[in-house]
């Protein structure tokens, strides 16, 4: 059933939503959970709260792309539930994307309250600015929180040219939000 | 700010961002070289065989720059000689022309390279290859307007070094003629590009699936680069250039070929006015 039809049975309260969602995006869910969290136990909690978060945001919200609306949804969800400053801090991908980000932040940085939001805003624009390879392959480490090598393997490129490409779209990142404003060293 | 916060924004940005992302078909901008990444080791393996290849074919003929028997009277080194008849470029470069070997036009008596293979071509010790990828990856991220030929400085530097009466292997990008969202909506067996995009990222598949996709992917856009590439060859034939290629695991993903020229050619090559070809120098070990 094509995200158009989906969004109906939302609409009409129909539970067959719910149905449809989980068949044709329950994988979807499971590889981006699973790139953030290892528990299975806590991989699911965070899926069915996503199917939960959708059955109560939608309406009155109506999403443009419904696979992407699951998946922001659902990365909220697994980032809250990710002790990421736990004692039992994992070095798995999810985590070493997340200590790859710190090069985008100056060595002392301000405690401002800043509106993820706004800062979203910021950053596609800087995303819009650079290279579609450059992009792709932030977006997937970042927002997908691909794993380097999968990123390799999925565009047929070394692991040394990933790495490469992150570290200076994250040079740059780091020099466009200061020239923004958002920090200063 | 923190990491966190940087990364709850990242969660926040736009979702065609995310949606293109998603996509598998990366290298609309991606460099055609850079994406052939070949293992040193196996880069090295190869260069041996051909430098080998070479030594013997060399020792035997003893002939520099000459195809092996049947075209012996179209050596490469009598084709630099020839009298220039034209003179203008519609190149965007700078590049310094030599006076007495100004290279050859539409109408002169250009050499006849039809009877040269690729492999010819490679086991010639005498041909200039750029050898900069030895030492890492090289990428063409230039393009030209529409009616124009642009020669990449690297390879304005190759030609300086080497001379007029040499024969270069030049890598053509035509990215800068290819309209992306035609190149999307032609149709091979049936099918496009998008459509094919389209019916993919209906949903999570698994890797059985994502395998099949670039399959097929590849076959759209190897067919499209085919009939393509197919449509130059006049403009090249006309300066006496034959066009070469060569599939590989990417190669389908970017929009070019090889030709192999001497300084004069290079210069002198003028296209149509709806082609546009950036010319760079070619790496010897990414053709395998």
């Amino acid at each position: 059933m094509d995200d158009k039809k989906i969004i109906e049975l939302f609409f009409r309260r129909d539970e067959a939503a719910l149905d449809n969602v989980k068949e044709k995006y329950r994988k979807l869910c499971y590889k981006v959970s699973s790139n953030i969290l290892k528990s299975e136990e806590d991989i699911e909690e965070c899926i069915n709260d996503t199917y939960l978060a959708l059955w109560n945001s939608i309406p009155p919200e109506k999403p443009k792309h419904l696979s992407s609306y699951i998946c922001r949804i659902l990365k909220n969800l697994c980032l809250n539930k990710a002790k990421y400053n736990s004692a039992e801090k994992r070095r798995d991908s999810f985590t070493l994307s997340l200590d790859e980000l710190s090069e985008c932040l100056p060595d002392c940085g301000t405690e401002e309250e800043i509106s993820t939001a706004e800062l979203g805003d910021a950053i596609s624009r800087f995303l819009q600015s650079q290279s579609r390879t450059s992009r792709m392959v932030f977006i997937r480490r970042y927002w997908y929180s691909d794993s380097v090598r999968d990123i390799a393997l999925r565009y047929s490129i070394k692991e040394t040219t990933v790495r490469s490409l992150l570290h200076r779209t994250r040079k740059k990142l780091k020099d466009f939000l200061m020239k923004e404003g958002y920090y200063s060293e | 700010m923190n990491n966190r916060t940087l990364y709850l924004a990242i969660n926040e940005i736009d979702e065609n961002l995310i949606l293109e992302a998603d996509s598998l078909d990366f290298e609309k901008n991606y460099s055609p070289v850079l994406k052939k990444s070949v293992s040193l080791a196996a880069s090295a393996a190869v260069f041996l065989v051909l430098l080998t290849c070479s030594a013997i074919y060399f020792t035997k003929t003893n002939k520099p720059l000459t195809a092996p028997t049947t075209v012996s009277d179209t050596s490469l080194q009598q084709s630099s000689k020839a009298e220039p008849t034209k003179t203008t470029s519609v190149t965007t470069t700078d590049f310094a022309k030599s006076p007495d070997t100004d290279g050859l036009a539409p109408d002169s008596d250009a050499p006849d390279y039809s009877l040269y293979t690729l492999t010819m071509w490679l086991n010639n010790p005498d041909v200039v290859w750029d050898n900069h990828s030895l030492k890492g990856e090289f990428s063409i991220d230039e393009s030209t307007p529409l009616g124009t030929v642009k020669i990449t400085d690297r390879l304005k530097s190759i030609i300086k070094n080497n001379g007029d009466i040499s024969v270069y292997a030049v890598l053509v990008d035509f990215s800068s003629c290819v309209d992306e969202e035609e190149a999307e909506n032609w149709k091979y067996n049936g099918v496009s590009v998008k459509e094919l995009q389209e019916y993919f990222e209906r949903g999570y598949k698994t890797d059985k699936d994502i395998t099949e996709y670039k399959k097929k992917l590849r076959e759209i856009k190897d067919a499209y680069n085919n009939m393509r590439i197919k449509a130059f060859e006049d403009t090249f034939n006309k300066f006496g250039l034959k066009i070469y290629t060569f599939q590989n695991d990417t190669s389908s993903f970017s929009h070019y070929f090889y030709v192999f020229a001497t300084s004069g050619q290079i210069q002198n090559l003028e296209c149509k006015t709806d082609e546009a070809f950036v010319l760079s120098p070619a790496a010897q070990f990414k053709i395998k």
